[in-house]
């Protein structure tokens, strides 16, 4: 890892580090703005606005923001899916057939899905998609309120610090990864098979479930938990400090 | 607080795509924040 950042800086300058960072910066930004909001507005709803803030409460709003956010999430997965699926295949050597689809970038990715697979294609695996985000952003909203809750004490968890929000925010991040993912893993078996039924190897999520059990066992469903998990706790312990942080001064601001 | 939400969720994903997308960045934050992280744990308090 040393040699390519030392590699990419003295080619492109410390820049060369955030080469192609636009596009997933942008379809983050406008994915966790939707969760972040609908988990708020239905916890608000759920829980009478904070009076009756009990942890099923907030368990039911995240498994609901889950089912929702979904329909969002799910069609930006299999569009990376299906891009990383073609970086990933062996090219065709002359004379051989080119085998899968071939896309010159996410959005002719999105297009050919669309044109060839009508409006529901873009929404491959969504039942899977369903299932994960049911259970991992139950997992993700839980056990950060959780974690915060335990921290707090007898004070209101808005007497929170910084680290102590990062803390429980890496929390919710590791929560959501160990319990979804083996659904995840079903969830990108089913969103990178080819978009084309009849060139499918799986039927379905249940089958690819049964195909992958039968691949690896259970060991198959954990691996790349690691990364996943190292990854996890960072990013999410930033971004909930970062989402508390820019909430509270939108409050002092008056932007409602 | 749709509009607070919507602003603050935007900014989150930024954080969480730049630490969670780029391996450098990501272990050397990781690393940089592990000892200050486990302190507050220890201690129990925010600085």
């Amino acid at each position: 890892m040393g040699d390519a950042a030392r590699a990419t800086i003295a080619q492109y300058g410390l820049g060369g580090l955030y080469k192609g960072v636009a596009s997933p910066l942008i379809g983050m930004g406008i994915f966790n703005a939707v969760q972040f909001a609908v988990f708020a507005n239905i916890k608000g709803t759920l829980t009478d606005n904070g009076k009756n803030s009990t942890l099923n409460r907030i368990a039911a709003s995240a498994g609901l923001t889950g089912i929702f956010v979904a329909f969002v999430e799910g069609p930006q997965d299999l569009f990376k899916c299906q891009m990383q699926m073609q970086m990933s295949a062996p090219e065709a050597k002359a004379g051989e057939a080119i085998v899968g689809k071939r896309y010159n970038g996410t959005l002719d990715c999105a297009q050919t899905i669309l044109r060839d697979r009508g409006l529901a294609g873009p929404f491959q695996g969504i039942g899977a998609t369903i299932a994960r985000n049911i259970v991992g952003v139950t997992a993700y909203f839980y056990f950060y309120e959780y974690a915060r809750l335990v921290m707090a004490g007898e004070k209101p968890v808005t007497s929170l610090g910084f680290l102590e929000t990062m803390l429980a925010g890496g929390i919710g991040g590791v929560g959501y990864w160990v319990l979804c993912y083996p659904l995840d893993i079903v969830k990108t078996a089913v969103q990178c098979d080819s978009i084309y039924p009849e060139q499918r190897k799986y039927k379905g999520a249940i089958d690819a479930f049964s195909k992958l059990y039968a691949e690896g066992g259970v060991k198959r469903f954990s691996a790349g938990l690691s990364p996943a998990l190292m990854r996890s706790f960072p990013a999410n312990a930033v971004g909930f400090a970062i989402y508390e942080s820019v909430k509270s001064s939108c409050e002092k601001a008056g932007l409602s | 607080m749709v509009l607070g939400d919507l602003i603050a969720g935007t900014f989150a994903g930024f954080g969480i795509c730049a630490v969670g997308e780029y391996s450098l960045y990501q272990y050397s934050l990781s690393l940089f924040l592990s000892p200050f992280v486990s302190f507050s744990l220890l201690c129990n308090r925010s600085f």
